[in-house]
């Protein structure tokens, strides 16, 4: 059974805080639960918004705020709260670690739709031409096509270069390299291959650098987990 | 041919053998006899790094064999010539001295090669000789202070003391090491105030106004050699000393005063270090920078003004002996309340706002204390089948996993071992400690003889603590641990660092972190199991696996405080903290010797962070001190043990 997160917001020196705690000490005992709660104070920074601007001693189990009453401690009264919390706390548990999954996986994504959403006009070429929807040779060449496209890998270059504080330079090297392959492959060799490498190199470059660093980690932990599990029966 | 092994017994015999000889050959040339007046001029007899003509003796020396050894072709040619240096030089020169020079020199300019030093010992045997009766003529020790002879007398924690001012010297060559003259001695007091409390006496008090006598007084005979302090109530410091160091510590107040050494940046880290560093070094005189400072050297200064009383040549006057002397600990405590000074001007802890994402869940016990269930202690002689290498498996299976949220509260449980049987495994909330008895042998004249030797040891324990991160990314992790008597709960300067290690967490994980008290970061490793087991000659064919700066830390015999006889115990506070190692981290592994007290060899100190944290700050009344943090911050947790003293 999972078990209910359960917290005590407490006035610092409250003659009542001391039997509040003895309280929620027995009643985990006698439920089986494990010894754990939390503490809030007033005046706590990053203090939960529901616990703002409260000036009495407060019961939260699963996020749901009990005021107890200065004076009186209802022992069964708590004992209760939190049983009824505790068996219904399966269904909720599931619900918050599904909220935070969505929550991780969709910032992922988002990164992913910003990083692959094509910046530059050769690249919408390349991209359309591997999804097949259109050739290259759909979009009809202009004189001007070729500065504004280099234009553009160039604001792409800058802005990896000026995120280079805290981050390692790495993509913008890797999105150079895709730049220079892209403009000498247009002056001299007009090679298909060699323009979608490059293209390849800019948006690897820009998923890269749209990644967060705890997103790095976590997607590195992932990768490695996946090919420990592959390369297991080689061993 | 010079080989290691011929250069390494020829260290051995200096140490041994030739040192203690001449040694012993210098003290029949006394003028003092024991038993006859009151020796009536001053003694001559030793050698104190105290006093500045001695050290720049000592130093001159020590210059002349790092020449000599860098004008060899390699280092163990190196090594020879400064032997055959030390070797004419026992003629003329005090055989501490050259003790002392030949020490540093091993320890800072020897690269290549790892040797063994004999046993603290087996060298100075009569720094562990029994007490004899009082010399006429002199004061004995305050009977109060009697009750703690065997820590002040201690030799292994003696040799410790010895072997860090050793390490770092007055060269000024270490990271850090102003801090860590602070913190190694703060640490020392926090622990001696602890053995107080258990004796029934109070905390130590500051000696720092030398116009006035010493409280306490210190009588000890060390085989020929008398050590006492004072001659009698009335003696005291040198009026003009005293003067000195009074004008010493008004300056050092006042510039602390004006900001002298309060951080360039406010709540910067690094900034805050500079400038206890900086007081540190200055104080300790191990710098040239500041030599024309009004306080150079206070540290030293008070050391060489006690020693000086009457006729001379006290405990104090020696790296050595120093702690014998309770002075030696008011002493220190004037010090430290130097650098609670300087403390106090920095901004107090508030909210721990870069803790890292772990839990470590907390409650209270059925007193009230803050209580963990995720800090488990066991004696490992109650562990079936224990092993140090399988300790974090033990506990996995036993802690872990399904029964991640037990709580194990003292008494016996099982575990599954690596085959697969069910063993049992006891958890406890008492550590025991006992007073051992043991036999020091050592050489005199070819001759082996033995003295009694009484120490403090403990029940062998070790320790699990769970933690659970909470994020979905790998957390590299610094896991602090402290205790503190109960009583002392919420003064800072009172939790004594038992532990600091690194760990990695993985994602969503729930680890069952292990630690034996062999592995702990204060004390000198590998650990000294048995203080008396030590070898007696030089073996050829013994592997020397670490350098001499390994051998620094505290004696792991008296890693725990002793406590109290009567059940269930002395009450302690054992507290645990997780910080950020993203943050905490410096690239330095330490693989021996004590983290904590010793950093490592000519390395940066391997934490970013101040020593001692978090306990480098006071804690803000406004947020309810000590014990409201642990309440109320999840990285930290604490509960109660007892350390129970079993009398023979």
């Amino acid at each position: 059974m999972e078990y209910p997160s359960i917290a005590l917001y407490a006035l610092m020196h409250h003659p009542a805080t001391p039997a509040i705690r003895q309280i929620l000490r027995q009643t985990l005992m006698e439920l089986d639960l494990p010894l754990d709660w939390n503490e809030y104070y007033p005046g706590q920074l990053r203090l939960p918004g529901y616990l703002q601007n409260k000036e009495a001693p407060l019961l939260i189990v699963n996020e749901q705020t009990f005021q107890l009453a200065p004076g009186t401690i209802h022992v069964h009264w708590i004992k209760e709260k939190i049983r009824q919390e505790a068996l219904s706390n399966s269904t909720l548990t599931k619900r918050l670690q599904r909220k935070q999954a969505w929550e991780m996986h969709l910032s992922l994504l988002l990164n992913l739709f910003i990083a692959f959403f094509p910046k530059c006009p050769l690249c919408w070429a390349a991209y359309l031409s591997l999804i097949g929807l259109a050739g290259a040779h759909s979009i009809a060449y202009r004189p001007w096509f070729l500065p504004l496209a280099v234009l553009l890998l160039m604001v792409n270059l800058c802005t990896l270069y000026l995120q280079r504080k805290g981050r390692p330079l790495k993509p913008f090297w890797l999105s150079l390299a895709g730049s220079v392959l892209i403009v000498v492959n247009r002056l001299y060799f007009l090679s298909t291959a060699l323009m979608l490498l490059g293209a390849s190199a800019l948006l690897l470059a820009s998923l890269w650098s749209a990644l967060t660093r705890r997103m790095e980690l976590t997607l590195k932990y992932h990768v490695s987990r996946m090919l420990g599990k592959l390369l297991a029966p080689c061993k | 041919m010079i080989t290691s092994a011929s250069i390494g017994k020829r260290i051995w015999d200096e140490f041994a053998i030739h040192l203690p000889c001449s040694r012993q050959k210098h003290q029949k040339n006394l003028s003092v006899s024991v038993g006859e007046a009151v020796a009536l001029e001053r003694p001559i007899h030793y050698f104190s790094p105290f006093i500045p003509a001695h050290r720049e003796a000592a130093y001159a020396i020590y210059h002349d064999l790092q020449a000599l050894a860098a004008a060899a072709t390699d280092e163990l040619e190196g090594i020879s010539r400064v032997l055959d240096r030390i070797k004419k030089l026992r003629e003329t020169e005090h055989p501490d001295l050259l003790e002392y020079v030949l020490e540093i020199f091993l320890l800072h300019d020897v690269q290549q090669f790892q040797f063994q030093l004999p046993s603290f010992l087996l060298r100075e045997p009569e720094m562990a000789y029994s007490p004899a009766p009082v010399t006429p003529g002199y004061t004995p020790t305050d009977p109060d202070e009697t009750k703690l002879n065997w820590f002040r007398e201690d030799p292994l924690l003696n040799e410790h003391h010895a072997h860090w001012h050793s390490t770092y010297d007055y060269q000024s060559r270490n990271d850090r090491q102003g801090e860590l003259f602070f913190y190694m001695h703060r640490q020392m007091l926090a622990r001696y105030d602890a053995e107080r409390r258990a004796a029934g006496l109070p905390t130590v008090h500051a000696y720092d106004d030398f116009s006035k006598p010493i409280a306490s007084s210190y009588h000890r005979n060390l085989g020929s050699i008398m050590i006492a302090r004072p001659r009698n109530e009335n003696d005291t410091v040198a009026h003009k000393d005293a003067m000195e160091q009074l004008s010493m510590l008004k300056s050092i107040r006042e510039d602390i005063e004006a900001g002298k050494y309060d951080p360039a940046q406010p709540g910067n880290m690094q900034a805050e270090i500079n400038g206890i560093t900086l007081l540190g070094t200055i104080m300790d005189g191990s710098t040239t920078h500041s030599a024309g400072s009004p306080y150079y050297d206070y540290h030293g200064k008070g050391h060489e003004y006690i020693e000086d009383i009457g006729s001379g040549g006290g405990a104090m006057g020696s790296f050595k002996t120093s702690i014998m002397d309770p002075v030696f600990w008011e002493w220190h405590k004037g010090i430290d309340n130097i650098y609670e000074r300087l403390i106090q001007r920095l901004p107090p802890h508030g909210q721990f706002l870069d803790a890292p994402a772990v839990k470590i869940k907390k409650a209270v016990d059925a007193l009230g204390k803050p209580y963990s269930s995720d800090i488990i202690l066991c004696n490992k002689n109650d562990i079936e089948n224990f092993s140090k290498e399988y300790g974090t498996a033990i506990g996995q299976s036993a802690f872990g996993n399904n029964a991640w949220i037990k709580d194990f509260e003292a008494r016996a449980y099982t575990y599954v071992d690596a085959s697969g049987v069910c063993r049992k495994i006891t958890t406890t909330a008492s550590l025991l400690t006992m007073m051992k008895a043991g036999t020091i042998r050592y050489f005199e004249d070819g001759i082996q003889k033995t003295l009694p030797y009484i120490y403090l040891h403990h029940e062998p324990f070790c320790y699990f603590v769970r933690v659970e991160n909470t994020s979905g990314m790998q957390l590299s992790v610094t896991v602090r641990v402290f205790i503190v008597p109960a009583d002392d709960e919420e003064q800072a300067s009172s939790w004594i660092e038992m532990d600091k290690f690194y760990t990695e967490l993985l994602p969503y994980s729930r680890t069952v972190l292990f630690r034996d008290d062999e592995d702990l970061s204060v004390i000198r490793k590998p650990a000294k199991l048995d203080p008396t087991e030590y070898d007696m000659k030089f073996d050829e064919n013994r592997t020397q696996t670490n350098d001499l700066t390994c051998d620094c830390g505290w004696p792991y015999h008296m890693v725990l405080p002793r406590g109290l006889s009567k059940e269930p115990g002395m009450p302690f506070h054992f507290l645990v903290m997780v910080t950020d190692g993203s943050i905490d981290l410096t690239e330095e592994k330490p693989n021996c010797g004590s983290l904590s007290f010793c950093g490592v060899r000519s390395k940066a100190y391997p934490d970013k962070r101040p020593m001692g944290y978090p306990f480098n700050h006071h804690f803000s009344n406004n947020s309810g001190g000590i014990i409201h943090a642990i309440r109320t911050t999840p990285h930290i947790a604490s509960r109660q043990i007892f350390i129970r003293h079993k009398e023979n």
